[in-house]
């Protein structure tokens, strides 16, 4: 199974543009989780920190020229579309660029947003290993430049009231089936 | 007999609804910069639209700066901003497509980009 979703979500990857149906059969014993990384305010962070509230979790890089600027749009789009208030739901954006996303990097990136995200970042071996548990993978294209490109997981990982990953989306899931998603979450109690 | 539907308050009425239709109450620029905040335009393009976010100087094709109007790529007009705002404008690297946004979103953010435009030094081109 866990080959599978590998496959999956390999295919989610950023040079993939292919539209992927919403997967429900995310909420099993080995696939997502708690894990600890670091703030763009370079404090400690746990999953287990926002429990009570539904969260939106994707893996990218503050330089990225498409993947994750559409990707945080649609995200933003599906939360007030849901109607919910900014504070009802965690949008995570875990870098996988630990190198050039430094703390300060992100504070500055996430000061972008009306309502900012929580930007992640950790060491190498950390990062790896929270993509490990959701299935995510991301790989640095070598170009000779500081202004790399990072293959990544595009997924959009949905987590419940509980922590519990509950489904994923495609980057490009229609806003209202996004928001549909996080609405139902919503209404759940914790 | 049919009657004239056409009276002031009617044609107030249908105005109004109209332009609720159209994308809600208020003006399409102040919608516009409403969605640039909201949806993190600014990383790239900078809070003010001049170009200059905090990814902005890690990317290969740079952003424009908004109020230059010779430098937009695709058009400076509103209809060609949201044109590019939907569409992309470019090879991988430049804008991408923002289809999550309605077609009436993306006016009014064009809207909102268009209203920080400002006349080129030395006169027209």
């Amino acid at each position: 199974m866990r080959i599978v979703l590998t496959f999956v979500l390999a295919l989610l990857s950023a040079c993939q543009r292919a539209p992927a149906p919403a997967m429900s059969e995310a909420d099993r014993p080995g696939f997502g989780g708690d894990f600890t990384l670091t703030t763009q305010d370079n404090q400690p962070f746990h999953l287990a920190d926002v429990r009570g509230r539904p969260v939106v979790l994707f893996f990218g890089y503050t330089s990225c020229p498409d993947m994750c600027p559409m990707t945080m749009s649609r995200i933003t789009g599906a939360v007030a579309r849901a109607g919910a208030k900014p504070s009802d739901v965690v949008t995570l954006f875990v870098s996988v660029d630990p190198k050039r996303d430094t703390p300060a990097v992100l504070k500055q990136y996430v000061a972008s947003f009306k309502t900012p995200p929580i930007a992640l970042t950790g060491t190498d071996e950390e990062i790896r290993r929270v993509a490990a548990e959701y299935h995510a993978t991301y790989e640095i294209v070598p170009s000779g430049t500081p202004n790399y490109l990072v293959n990544h997981t595009t997924a959009i990982f949905l987590i419940d009231r509980r922590g519990r990953l509950r489904q994923y989306f495609a980057f490009d899931e229609k806003p209202e089936t996004l928001a549909d998603a996080l609405r139902a979450l919503l209404d759940e109690k914790g | 007999m049919l009657r004239r539907a056409s009276s002031p308050l009617m044609i107030m009425v249908s105005m109004a609804g109209t332009a609720l239709l159209a994308g809600g109450c208020g003006k399409a620029e102040d919608r516009g910069r409403q969605l640039y905040a909201e949806r993190g335009c600014a990383v790239c393009h900078g809070a003010g639209g001049r170009g200059d976010g905090p990814s902005a100087g890690r990317l290969d094709i740079p952003p424009r700066d908004f109020a230059n109007v010779r430098a937009y790529r695709h058009g400076s007009s509103q209809h060609d901003i949201a044109a590019s705002i939907r569409e992309g404008s470019g090879p991988r690297g430049a804008m991408p497509p923002f289809r999550d946004l309605t077609d009436e979103q993306a006016g009014d953010i064009a809207a909102w980009i268009v209203s920080l435009q400002r006349p080129p030094a030395g006169g027209p081109p």
